[in-house]
């Protein structure tokens, strides 16, 4: 499955939706050459009244239009990294920027605002609205972005990722894949610099889960966002052409951090 | 999608324990609505409206009684009163003038009263408002002149279809079962035109046909034509007023007067209609007690429902807060959803209770005479939206703040 098979079949030339060519940044100036700046992050939990180490980023860096597929096993903090990314969870010491702005200065509800503009999220299972149609699902990821909710960006949003036909039906009437679709264009629908996908092919068989991930990169690159996707498939981290940061238990990077 | 969406989104979503609520709290706001508003027609009908009667002349006993039974044709009179004494009353400076009556009789459950013709012609039963029998008014034919004559309230003709010429007999009580006076055949020559007071229901004939009446016997025959001998139940009395409207203070002289004495009383309504309400105070303070009860319970009711969809919703709350919304967006969500809820329910509330309130004023009109109006718009209608969305507020404030604090990375994600 390609999330852009039917524009590729109707040789259709490629372009984002304010008819910029592919790979041209949709919001030029937005976010400059670093979209991720992180120096000596840490995120700890108080477990048992010891202090429990769950991340520690020295320096990580990530370029506007970087594809970065985050590696490593279940419990190395791959997850817990993008929630810091994403403004949801705050670091106990270091420094994190995205997309110029400070988040370790920002208080709750700005981080929300900021996420509400530049940060694109899709879960491992999806979290759409059970009750909300897959039109209203792509159109509440607008709803709290500064911008008025655009239905005719919905709609070619969920055209481009062949759901034009499901529009009006609701995540139990969609199949698993399907439902990934409607997350990746609601994730897509604030236009968004960055898109962290936690898992996103958790739920997927293999097959599927390189499908999926290859349509995700094809959709960021059009749109112009920087992906960050974390895995602990091999198989998915294979479709990455650009970068692959690898991470080890409670420490990101120690390994290796290597380009493909 | 707008806020607005959002919220009566998720009122569809959860419809039946939103509809409960809703409907509870109609309920609750149509008891309130209904109670207060009839608790406050009844109040004014008792205690404001005087039906253009100053004070009553009756015989001793209970002044709430006399009232009833003069004013309200309820109740039976307690006694009689003497014409001479009746007479040396009007002498008085301060009474303008008297329209004695008998009560007594009753025709298919409405009250007879003989009375005197002026009653038809000069009393004011509110202020510069005489009876009429114009056919724009409701009424039809013209006032009693003779013997065999009566003349129907609107109310009493409508509901016998009483139509001119028509005869009854009247009944000697006021009792089923009391004797017919069968051999009086009592024509109808007028019917009245519509009041809205209780002199709607009643049949006046003149006191001349009360004491004429066959079977009442020679003693009261007598009455007809013998001033020293005449008795009567009791008499309008209108006195003087002062500039500004007010009755004339010397009306306490005279009732002391005339209290004093052992052959009748003065009665003032606007004095003895006031403690007949509160009397039956406790009354409506039992049912506004139980119509804040049932809010209350609809209260909790829409609370129990909030609380219950923001557990099914606690995921969705999560979610929104992940794609941008603030805390207090959220928290502006459930309490709007709260209040949204609370106005849809006093809004129905609101409809229902004035649907009580025109059926209720119809009937206690009807029953009663009293003038209840179908449309009357109380003290509760005035404060109800204010209180409703305060009630809202209130009750959402509870689900609102565990919607604040809904974190998302608990109700979200899965750690890796």
């Amino acid at each position: 499955m390609s999330l852009t098979r039917s524009n590729q079949q109707k040789n259709l030339p490629i372009r984002t939706f304010d008819g910029l060519p592919v790979g041209a940044p949709e919001k030029e100036g937005v976010c400059d050459m670093k979209i991720i700046e992180i120096s000596d992050l840490k995120v700890a939990y108080a477990l048992d009244g010891q202090s429990l180490t769950v991340l520690d980023v020295p320096s990580w860096t990530v370029e506007a239009g970087d594809e970065v597929a985050l590696f490593g096993p279940s419990g190395c903090g791959k997850s817990t990294l993008l929630h810091v990314v994403a403004g949801l969870l705050m670091p106990n010491a270091g420094d994190i920027r995205v997309c110029g702005h400070r988040l370790t200065e920002m208080n709750e509800a700005e981080r929300d605002r900021f996420r509400a503009r530049h940060v694109g999220y899709i879960f491992q299972n999806f979290n759409l609205l059970q009750g909300y149609t897959a039109m209203e699902n792509v159109l509440m990821g607008m709803t709290f972005s500064p911008e008025k909710p655009d239905r005719r960006l919905a709609v070619a949003l969920l055209e481009e990722v062949d759901l034009g036909s499901r529009m009006k039906h609701y995540p139990a009437q969609l199949s698993i894949g399907e439902q990934q679709r409607v997350a990746i264009a609601r994730a897509l629908a604030k236009k968004p610099e960055l898109i962290l996908a936690d898992e996103p092919t958790g739920s997927l068989d293999p097959v599927r889960s390189r499908d999926v991930v290859a349509g995700l990169l094809s959709v960021c690159r059009r749109h112009g966002c920087s992906l960050i996707l974390v895995s602990h498939e091999k198989d998915v981290i294979e479709a990455f052409e650009k970068r692959v940061s690898f991470m080890e238990l409670n420490r990101a990077f120690v390994g290796k951090e290597a380009a493909v | 999608m707008s806020l607005w969406r959002i919220i009566l989104k998720s009122l569809r979503q959860h419809w039946l324990s939103t509809g409960m609520a809703i409907a509870s709290i109609g309920l609750g706001v149509a008891l309130l609505v209904s109670v207060v508003s009839l608790r406050e027609q009844a109040h004014r009908n008792f205690t404001q409206v005087g039906l253009g009667v100053d004070a009553v002349l009756g015989p001793k006993g209970s002044p709430l009684q006399i009232v009833l039974n003069a004013v309200y044709h309820l109740e039976e009179m307690p006694g009689k009163i003497p014409w001479t004494y009746y007479q040396k009353v009007l002498k008085d400076p301060l009474v303008v003038e008297g329209i004695p009556f008998c009560t007594g009789h009753s025709y298919a459950g409405f009250r007879v009263n003989a009375i005197d013709d002026r009653f038809l012609t000069d009393f004011e039963y509110e202020q510069g408002k005489h009876f009429s029998f114009r056919p724009e008014d409701g009424g039809r034919g013209r006032p009693f002149a003779a013997r065999d004559e009566a003349v129907a309230g609107w109310e009493v003709a409508k509901e016998l279809g009483i139509q001119l010429g028509n005869s009854f007999n009247p009944v000697c009580g006021v009792r089923a079962g009391d004797p017919v006076h069968i051999h009086d055949n009592i024509r109808f020559v007028g019917i009245l035109g519509r009041t809205g007071t209780p002199h709607d229901r009643a049949i006046y004939i003149l006191l001349t046909t009360f004491y004429t009446l066959e079977g009442h016997g020679a003693d009261v025959a007598r009455m007809a034509v013998d001033d020293e001998h005449r008795e009567i139940s009791g008499a309008y009395l209108k006195v003087r007023h002062l500039p500004g409207g007010a009755m004339n203070p010397g009306i306490m002289d005279l009732k002391y007067n005339i209290n004093q004495s052992s052959q009748a009383q003065l009665v003032v309504p606007s004095e003895v209609l006031p403690s007949l309400f509160s009397i039956i105070g406790w009354v409506d303070k039992t049912l506004l007690a139980i119509a804040l009860l049932v809010t209350l319970l609809a209260a909790l009711f829409l609370l129990v429902a909030l609380l219950s969809a923001l557990r099914e919703r606690r995921r969705d709350l999560a979610l929104m807060r992940s794609l941008g919304a603030t805390r207090r967006t959220v928290l502006g969500l459930v309490l709007s959803e709260s209040v949204v809820m609370a106005v849809l329910g006093g809004a129905g509330g609101l409809v229902l209770g004035h649907g009580i309130v025109a059926v209720g004023a119809h009937f206690i009109r009807v029953e009663t005479g009293l003038r209840f109006s179908e449309t009357y718009l109380s003290s509760a209608d005035v404060l109800l939206f204010p209180a409703i969305v305060l009630l809202g507020l209130a009750v959402g404030t509870i689900p609102a703040i565990q919607a604040y604090r809904t974190g998302v990375l608990k109700n979200l994600t899965q750690v890796s």
